[in-house]
């Protein structure tokens, strides 16, 4: 590995969490000198007084991290991409502050998924899926904001648990960067930086005497990134080193597997139920650790090891198998996963 | 030492095409000659690999080309030699012995430091600086109109181009190891990337981050050359003896080092068949000369170290390696914090709690509390303090305090499964009693509401 390389992604490694760490206690502080504390209601997991300035942290730390990486050394990230992460941060902090109603923050995710399409990075193909490779733009375009809804909102609704949505975005992104790293030396040093930042983050999140969520900013943020690196790897064009070793739709659907799970199970079980898919409820997985006994703690790890391990395993059986067998093995063990631990 | 000197500056005089200026520009011959050197005053024809033939222009140089020589960027397009003005719009045919202008545009100066080249019946100009902005335009010469038209390139266009490294092959313009500077307050930057440029339908593609052995720190001090040589490129740096060979097809480079060859070989210089083809100023004489060297070789003859030109599976799989002892770190790390605070009670307005655990405390039971918050051991005279009362006696106060502790250990314990305070004697002075907090319990106040 490149030496230099190592010593960046270190250098914005600390400074995301030195950044992170610091804006975290600030806003802490500064949010319950205020009194504006998340509301504990029936559906909480928690009984601590905790506010929701995680999000506000993490964009804060992301700004100081691209602006010192734009001018110190060539980290760029596409402009539209950037405007829809900030527009996506700000819907965040609004609903933090004032609770936006669902169909507003859905028009407005709407919109960021439009901006974000500018960039020129979109669902351009399905990769051989269903036998299909190149789509129409507009195909594109829909399928693109579609995934961008679906994957944003995804992470917010797993953020239920402490730890649980910043662990399993720190695995994303981790995993992401060899990928990124030989595909593209401008943003090679964004996941560090975002990496470091949820890191520190985490340091709060646990802690029950400054607790600290990340609050739909934060959630809706790491999601909206997450979509983007998302879009890039099935972008048609751009090269991803693993085409050799593994599909890019299954190597995109594993790196996000709990999200993706949990909100379809979730959304089946309410409309199943004759509720709106979008109800607020305790029928997540994560949910069902929780009242097994498990701490926040240990549910979020467990589900870390969890998906880390589909990854690895895909990535193994899709070196000796057709993509329709691997994708059949995956789904007997997310199955058997299922029954051990959530059942 | 000096007749060796001597002898060999006699041996470069005899054998070698000597030029007065530095003033010029070699270009590739048409069939059956060699090449050209063209100068101000007039050009020299080659017709083997070492002997020159000085040939006055036909025609005088135009008006126009009021620029030196050794700016012009030029391009052999169907067999013709075409040159153009630096930062383009000029564009002039070298022909039977004269320059002669054959555009009906004006100098752009928006593509300094572009890259000409010809792909079938085309001549494209592409990136370059200009206006204090890098570009990463293609604009081609059309020989109708005698003007240049911008060609609209999609898919992932890099920036700006600027002083890049360039290769053509089937159809494709590979570029690789330039500069970028977008705005204006900005420092221009290198880019890594390899990116690749369909001719056909100018759809840009970037293929991957290039190996980062084949560039040196400070490469961008000195010029570069870069040649087609055997559907391969050829390229070098002034600061760097080392001479590269890429395959594109096979994603490899080799390295080939030969101090000889660079230093004879500086200066400008054009590949063709397998000659190398080079200005060489003499450090003695100050006095120019071109001489051609032979390449195919010193090609042959280098070793492959086995380099990947970008992209490299193996610099992934390390990646992953590294990731995944992040990650067991950064478990293991917050897995110590965890059982750190785990056992963290927060004391807040007459309520003790542990993540979704509360027991409401009275007064005096948060009392008690506050001060383990403060230390593990705690004397016994401390705690009495906050049990006396004026009009009753000490016994009283004795009693009530054991009677306190000992429902809030035992309302504590029925809660949290957990003991909180232990009463002990000092080992010094057994009248001395001290309550400890459980070791593995930490109360934490929360003092400022």
């Amino acid at each position: 590995m490149n030496i230099e390389l190592i010593l960046l992604v270190l250098l914005f490694g600390i400074i995301g969490f030195s950044g992170s760490y610091y804006f975290n206690g600030y806003l802490y502080k500064t949010f319950k000198s205020n009194k504006m504390y998340d509301p504990i209601v029936s559906r909480s997991s928690h009984k601590e007084k905790a506010t929701r300035s995680g999000g506000m942290a993490l964009f804060f730390t992301f700004c100081v991290c691209y602006g010192f990486g734009k001018a110190v050394f060539a980290m760029s990230v596409d402009l539209y991409a950037l405007i829809a992460f900030i527009f996506v941060a700000l819907t965040g902090m609004a609903d933090d502050f004032f609770s936006i109603k669902y169909r507003e923050k859905f028009f407005l995710q709407l919109f960021a998924a439009i901006v974000l399409l500018q960039s020129d990075v979109y669902i351009d193909s399905f990769h051989g899926i269903f036998g299909i490779y190149e789509i129409p733009l507009w195909a594109s375009y829909m399928i693109s904001v579609f995934v961008f809804i679906v994957i944003v909102n995804a992470f917010n609704l797993i953020d239920g648990i402490d730890g649980l949505a910043a662990l399993l975005s720190i695995k994303f992104f981790v995993l992401i960067a060899g990928i990124i790293a030989v595909t593209s030396s401008e943003m090679n040093l964004v996941i560090p930086s975002i990496v470091g930042a949820i890191t520190g983050f985490l340091f709060f999140n646990f802690n029950p005497s400054n607790k600290v969520f990340l609050g739909d900013s934060g959630a809706l943020l790491l999601g909206s990134v997450i979509a983007f690196f998302i879009f890039y790897i099935l972008d048609n064009d751009n090269f991803i080193i693993t085409d050799t070793l593994i599909s890019r739709p299954l190597l995109v659907i594993l790196l996000i597997i709990y999200p993706l799970a949990d909100t379809l199970r979730a959304s089946l079980i309410r409309m199943y139920k004759g509720q709106s898919p979008f109800l607020a409820d305790r029928v997540h997985l994560h949910h069902r650790l929780i009242d097994k006994g498990m701490s926040h703690w240990a549910a979020a790890t467990s589900i870390l090891i969890m998906s880390v391990s589909i990854v690895f395993l895909g990535f193994l059986l899709s070196s000796y198998f057709t993509l329709t067998l691997c994708c059949i093995l995956l789904f007997i063990y997310l199955l058997i996963l299922y029954y051990i631990f959530f059942n | 030492m000096r007749f060796c000197l001597l002898f060999l500056f006699f041996s470069i005089s005899l054998f070698c095409q000597k030029l007065d200026s530095s003033d010029f520009l070699i270009l590739e011959g048409e069939s059956p000659n060699y090449y050209y050197v063209l100068t101000n005053e007039g050009y020299y024809v080659s017709e083997n690999s070492d002997s020159f033939t000085f040939k006055e222009y036909s025609d005088s140089i135009p008006k126009s080309l009021n620029v030196k020589l050794n700016t012009l960027l030029p391009v052999t397009h169907k067999a013709k030699n075409y040159l153009l003005y630096p930062g383009g719009g000029l564009l002039y045919l070298f022909e039977n012995g004269s320059i002669k202008r054959v555009d009906r545009s004006f100098p752009h100066r928006n593509q300094y430091g572009a890259y000409l080249f010809s792909h079938k019946d085309n001549i494209y100009l592409i990136g370059g600086y200009g206006f204090w902005q890098t570009k990463s335009i293609i604009t081609k010469f059309n020989f109708n109109s005698g003007d240049w038209e911008i060609v609209n390139a999609l898919g992932q266009s890099p920036d700006g181009i600027d002083q890049g490294t360039f290769f053509v092959k089937n159809d494709n313009l590979y570029v690789f190891d330039f500069l970028t500077r977008i705005s204006n307050n900005q420092k221009e930057k290198r880019n890594d990337n390899l990116y690749v440029l369909n001719l056909e339908n100018f759809v840009w593609k970037k293929l991957g981050v290039t190996n980062p052995l084949i560039r040196s720190e400070n490469q961008f001090k000195g010029a570069k050359r870069f040649f087609t040589f055997d559907n391969k490129l050829l390229f070098s740096y002034d600061d760097d003896p080392e001479f590269y060979l890429a395959d594109f097809d096979n994603n490899t480079v080799k390295k080939i080092k030969d101090e000889v060859l660079f230093y004879k070989s500086g200066g400008p210089s054009i590949v063709k068949k397998s000659n190398l083809v080079s200005a060489v100023q003499n450090s003695l004489t100050g006095r120019i000369t071109i001489k051609s060297f032979n390449i195919s070789s010193l090609i042959s003859e280098g070793e492959d170290d086995g380099l990947y030109l970008y992209r490299d599976t193996e610099e992934f799989y390390s990646y992953i390696y590294f990731a995944i002892s992040f990650l067991v770190i950064l478990i293991v790390v917050l897995m110590a914090y965890y059982k750190r605070i785990a056992q963290s009670y927060l004391l807040d307005e007459n309520v003790i709690s542990i993540s979704d655990l509360s027991v409401e405390v009275n007064e005096k039971e948060q009392k008690i509390l506050s001060l383990f918050s403060k230390k593990r051991r705690v004397p016994n005279y401390e705690i009495m303090d906050l049990f006396f009362e004026i009009g009753k006696t000490k016994d009283f106060a004795v009693k009530k305090k054991n009677k306190t502790i000992a429902g809030l250990n035992e309302k504590l314990l029925s809660s949290f499964k957990i003991e909180f305070i232990n009463k002990r004697k000092a080992q010094s002075d057994s009248r001395q009693l001290a309550y400890f907090l459980n070791k593995k319990i930490r109360i934490i106040e929360d003092s400022v509401i």
